[in-house]
């Protein structure tokens, strides 16, 4: 990485209106910075080079947590701090308040907004070290090679790509059933979480379904999951200040020992976060206990297909499911 | 003479292990301290290095006429400007370089050796217009094949990275080209022998990763050449007069000519112990007649300045089922970088210092591969070769059922014991610190489950050198302290208690400074772990000198023979009822008077300090390691070493700790990432994974005293040593949790993860 920006034209929008006009009048030339945790590194790095920075973390329509009966909605621009202090959201998702903790450094949580967070690029070193890759408009992908280095890699979902989803914070969002509401063309228009994240095979450059121009203005949780058991855990290189390696969000209704219903989602394995389905289907109905946790075991990572260096990865899925299962018990 | 009354060993000293605040605190803690970047001067250009894209080209030409043309771009720099240098070995830190391979790793001449190799440099009116120029530099390159692995690069077929590198140290010498630039040997009777009085035998191999430095502080220089050929420099290092000596010898200077300032230092570990930037800037501000500024990257950093060896160490010890070690042989290779000179030879060295044995073999390879050369860093080659022998002498203890500190103490070197490199260690604190580590509380309380414990030891030789002083005192009595050594780790505060302890005045009354290249003589670096011992020798030598003048001073005063006069407390005395009633004269009496009795004081020193005192330590370390995770969690660490005297104990308590912090981040995490083509895949801190606070719990420390006899105070180096250890006793506490033995670093989940799913399946025979 470089340590040094091109010249850009920053502007700060008084409102939401403001900032969608501003994105309209620059297309292709507009980049929107929340928190720019994600986004510096990209100037920095002088991959990217906007004219048009459109730094959304002022606007007041996008800020708050706040109950409103059915869900709860958190303003895009709310920082990590801020979901990780909230009291309404630790009563209602610890899940959520949970992963937004493990996310980085404090002061990168400081900073970096929810809305950020569930946008930010790929981490492949590939792609971020400029290498004109599939997900750059290349023709190749330098990830999946017989000595290329994919430790931190997919093992599902793969569509010429193996770049991985790197946020904390979308794998609880996912099991949670969150909604994102997104502002496009003016018009509000709400898509569900699962469908936000897309992978290589829907659109190899973009890791959500944000277009040109559109600005996320909220996430919606609905009570669904409100007080449910949950569990969240990740695993890095480094305790703190590092991506995950794989991570695991989930969370289950339960009547004593047995499992009425439960979602789960893992990031660092594929493209989007990753519902463990045939695990959420086996433990229907079941009780947890040593038994529910092999099976679990045995199903998590069905499908996996290791690249060279990132066979780690199965046994961790694996054992992160059981030990998921194993907190409700 | 009765001032030799002062600095006596034994006996209990009044400034010497104090704790006062470090007298270069303040102004770091407001960002007043000017580090290697602060400084700027009017005029000044910013200076920007070309580097390879390839981690082996030769360079078959290279146009600037383009970066030339650009406004605002002064002069352009590349490797016509430097004349080549002929074979010359000088010391760098610890290690030894070559004057011929320095030009070379300032700026690529035939050939570009790694990633991040410099190949040009320009010097514009600003950062952005610089950064233009160098996409505007065409260089022609003919990549060829490249090579990482040092067992990889000394094989027949190996990329040749010097066509005319001939190993040293065989005979008959050899007749072909190699990557091996050197072999080297240590023997000590009979190993064959020693062996076979053995009961068990274990041998394996090992393996480490190159790990960086990891200052917080980039490289960063400013240089400004006037039209009379005199130079200033201003930068981060830890010795300017060796970056003087290395920069004049680079551009033809006359040193006299090269005035050289350390700026306060982020950090070094031995990483800024030679130059990279320096003689570009001076080249550039040469050839554009104004101030040039030049700072490295975080990327650049790791790219092209030093990290230390990565290695393949293969070791094998004998032993009785009574615990007594009969022998001991390792083979080390060691990977250099672009350029000769890894510390193997150390490595060697240390390799099995910590004990007392008859029979040691340890041949040492110097392996160049298309790395960035490596540079010393905390200990150089001691920590990697350690790691094997403390390895195996833990696994050796397991296999008798034996306390593993107790079979240490069983075979511990001490004093007497000659050592398989050469000499006779006098009186060393190895055996105190196990004794201590025995006795701790740590050691005694036991473990949860799903926990191990693990010990080693580490050993360093530690260095003096050429050192240089001046006490300077002022009117007022408060006394200018002025030595050579740039202060990374609080030497500052520790000259001065020496000074004030010699003198028998308030340390709050003297000032320190670190001179420039023109204000004090010929000061080797700090490295070594020789800066507490060696200035601080040259700083009591130069209070001693003054106290002389002080105690003459009284003598003419009271008009009585010199021998009559007595340092006391901080004051003349006449000495015995023999030579007369007076007052004492204090030091600030004696200062008021100066300049109607005789002109000012001024100590003096200059040293070639002997002596160091080795340094030997034992760290216990417990870990928790997650099965499901392959999480090592470093839960409790405690530093016990040898400190011979602690000075300022609140910065040898910093050293233990901060030893011990990097070793858990080498035997844990961090590593480079190569891609395939040679290219550097994670410089930058979020992907090399040096730990953070959150990391490591609180290292607790036991500073054992076991006195270095030459220095007056018993001071012996603490710097290095705490590296040593970690790497061994993290693996052997982990093997301790998991029945697993890691032979190859660094720890981390998806290793251990791989480990443990390797040993859950068995291997197909
Ligand atoms: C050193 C480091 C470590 C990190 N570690 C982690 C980690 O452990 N876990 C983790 O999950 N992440 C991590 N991150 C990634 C990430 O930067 C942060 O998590 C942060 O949340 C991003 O939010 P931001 O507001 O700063 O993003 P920004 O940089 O402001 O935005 C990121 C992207 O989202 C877009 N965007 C932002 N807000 C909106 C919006 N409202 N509508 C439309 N588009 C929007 C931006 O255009 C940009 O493309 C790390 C980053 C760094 C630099
Ligand atoms: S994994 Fe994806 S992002 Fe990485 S190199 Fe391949 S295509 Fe590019």
């Amino acid at each position: 990485m470089t340590d040094y920006m091109h010249a850009f034209d920053l502007y700060v929008p008084a409102s939401l209106e403001d900032a969608a006009r501003l994105l309209d009048e620059h297309g292709t030339n507009a980049w929107i910075v929340a928190g720019g945790k994600d986004s510096f590194d990209w100037f920095k790095d002088r991959h990217r080079q906007p004219q048009a920075v459109i730094d959304i973390s002022g606007l007041e329509e996008l800020h708050g947590i706040r109950d409103h009966g059915g869900h709860i909605s958190i303003g895009a621009a709310t920082t990590l701090t801020e979901i990780e202090e909230s009291e309404l959201l630790r009563e209602h998702f610890p899940v959520l308040t949970q992963a937004a903790a493990q996310v980085a450094s404090p002061q990168i949580r400081n900073a970096g907004t929810i809305g950020g967070n569930v946008s930010q690029d790929a981490r492949c070193t590939y792609y971020r070290d400029g290498f004109p890759c599939y997900r750059a408009g290349g023709d190749a992908c330098y990830a999946n090679t017989p000595t290329a280095m994919n430790r931190e890699h997919a093992l599902f979902g793969v569509s010429r790509c193996v770049a991985v989803t790197p946020s904390d914070t979308a794998p609880a969002l996912v099991a949670l059933e969150a909604e994102m509401v997104i502002s496009r063309n003016g018009v509000l228009q709400t898509v569900p979480s699962e469908a936000y994240f897309v992978g290589p095979d829907i659109d190899i450059t973009r890791m959500t379904v944000l277009k040109e121009g559109d600005i996320l203005v909220a996430v919606h949780i609905p009570k669904t999951w409100a007080g449910a058991r949950s569990y969240f855990e990740k695993i890095a290189d480094r305790q703190t200040w590092d991506f995950a390696l794989v991570n695991i969000a989930l969370v289950a209704k339960t009547e004593g020992t047995q499992v009425v219903a439960a979602r789960i989602a893992c990031g660092g394995v594929q493209c989007t976060p990753r519902r463990l389905a045939e695990v959420e289907d086996l433990v229907q109905g079941e009780t947890v206990g040593p038994d529910l946790e092999t099976l679990a075991r045995r199903v998590a990572a069905r499908g996996a297909k290791a690249l060279n260096y990132n066979q780690f990865k199965i046994p961790l899925i694996e054992n992160l499911a059981a030990r998921a299962i194993r907190s409700l018990a | 003479m009765a001032a030799n009354s002062h600095g006596k060993t034994n006996g209990s000293t009044r400034w010497v292990g104090t704790r006062p605040v470090r007298p270069d605190g303040v102004d770091k803690v407001t960002g007043r301290a000017r580090f290697g970047a602060d400084v700027h001067l009017p005029n000044m250009l910013v200076g920007k290095v070309l580097r390879s894209p390839h981690a082996h080209a030769r360079i078959h030409s290279i146009d600037t006429s383009a970066a030339l043309a650009l406004p605002g771009v002064k002069t352009v720099v590349t490797r016509d400007d430097f004349n080549d240098l002929p074979s010359e070995f000088v010391p760098a830190g610890e290690m030894l370089i070559n004057y011929r391979d320095v030009v070379r790793n300032v700026m690529a001449r035939e050939k570009a050796l790694f990633e991040g190799h410099p190949v040009a440099a320009v010097a514009a009116v600003s950062e952005k217009v610089a950064r233009e120029a160098l996409a505007r530099i065409k260089v022609d390159y003919e990549v060829l094949p490249h090579v990482l692995d040092v067992v990889e690069a000394m094989a027949p077929e190996a990329p040749l990275l010097h066509e005319d590198l001939i190993t040293a140290g065989v005979e008959p010498a050899p007749t072909t080209p190699s990557n091996v630039a050197k072999v080297v040997e240590f023997k000590l009777g009979d190993v064959e022998a020693g062996f076979a009085e053995a009961d068990i035998v274990i041998e394996r191999e090992f393996s480490t990763q190159p790990v960086h430095q990891g200052y917080i502080e980039p490289h960063a220089c400013i240089a400004n050449y006037s039209e009379d050929g005199q130079a200033e420099l201003w930068c981060t290092t830890q010795g300017h007069f060796v970056v003087r000596g290395h920069c004049a010898k680079l551009l033809g200077m006359d040193v006299s000519k090269l005035r050289v300032t350390a700026s306060e230092i982020g950090g070094g570990f031995g990483g800024k112990t030679v130059v990279y930037l320096e003689p570009v800037a001076l080249m550039l501000s040469r050839k554009s007649g104004q101030p040039v500024k030049m700072t490295m990257s975080r990327e650049e950093v790791f790219q092209a300045s030093g990290p230390a060896a990565g290695t393949r160490v293969w070791a094998k010890v004998g032993m009785t089922n009574a615990g007594r070690i009969t022998a001991g042989e390792a083979v080390l290779k060691y990977q250099a970088g672009a350029f000769q000179g890894s510390p193997v030879q150390p490595g060697c060295m240390c390799a099995f210092a910590p004990y007392d044995l008859a029979h040691v073999k340890v041949v040492g390879y110097d392996v160049v591969v298309n790395r960035p050369k490596v540079a010393a860093y905390r200990a150089p080659g001691a920590p990697q070769s350690e790691f094997a022998v403390e390895s195996i002498i833990d696994e050796l203890a397991k296999r008798i059922g034996m306390d593993p500190v107790e079979l240490r103490l069983k075979n511990a070197a001490k004093e007497g014991t000659k050592a398989a490199y050469g000499p006779t260690f006098g009186p060393v604190g190895l055996v105190e610190t196990l004794e201590e580590a025995k006795a701790h509380d740590h050691y005694r309380t036991p473990l949860k489950p799903g926990q191990g414990r693990g010990v080693a030891s580490g050993f360093w030789f530690n260095i003096g050198g050429e050192t240089c002083a001046t006490l300077n005192l002022g009117e007022d009595g408060t006394i200018a302290l002025v030595a050579g050594t740039p202060d990374i780790g609080g030497s500052r505060a520790s000259l001065c208690l020496q000074a004030a302890e010699t003198l028998g005045v308030d340390v709050e009354r003297i000032r320190p400074l670190i001179g420039d290249t023109s204000t004090l003589g010929y000061t080797f670096l700090t490295g070594g772990s020789r800066t507490a011992f060696a200035s601080g020798m040259a700083v009591i030598e130069a209070a001693r000198d003054m106290i002389r003048q002080l105690c003459e001073r009284a003598a003419k005063i009271w008009d009585i023979p010199v021998d009559a006069v007595e340092w006391i407390d901080g004051e003349a005395r006449p000495a015995g009822s023999n030579a007369g009633e007076f007052e004492p004269l204090s030091l600030a009496d004696l200062a008021r008077l100066a300049g109607k009795s005789g002109g000012p004081f001024v100590g003096r020193a200059q040293i070639n300090a002997q002596g160091a005192g080795p340094s030997f330590g034992t760290h216990i370390v417990d870990v928790d390691v997650d099965r499901e995770t392959g999480r090592v969690t470093i839960e409790r660490y405690t530093v016990i070493q040898d400190a011979g005297k602690a000075v300022h104990p609140s910065y040898v308590e910093g050293q233990l700790q901060g030893g011990a912090v990097q070793g858990i981040g080498w035997a844990l995490n961090e590593e480079y990432i190569y891609d395939d083509k040679g290219r550097l895949q994670n410089p930058g801190f979020l992907d090399y994974r040096i730990p953070v606070c959150s990391d490591v719990p609180m290292i607790d420390t036991v500073i054992v005293e076991v006195p270095n006899p030459t220095h007056p105070y018993g001071v012996r180096g603490v710097g290095e040593t705490p590296i040593v250890p970690p790497m061994a006793a993290i693996a052997n506490a982990v093997e301790g949790a998991l029945g697993l033995r890691f032979t190859d670093l660094p720890m981390s989940p998806p290793r251990v993860l791989k480990a443990l799913g390797d040993a859950r399946v068995p291997k197909a025979a």
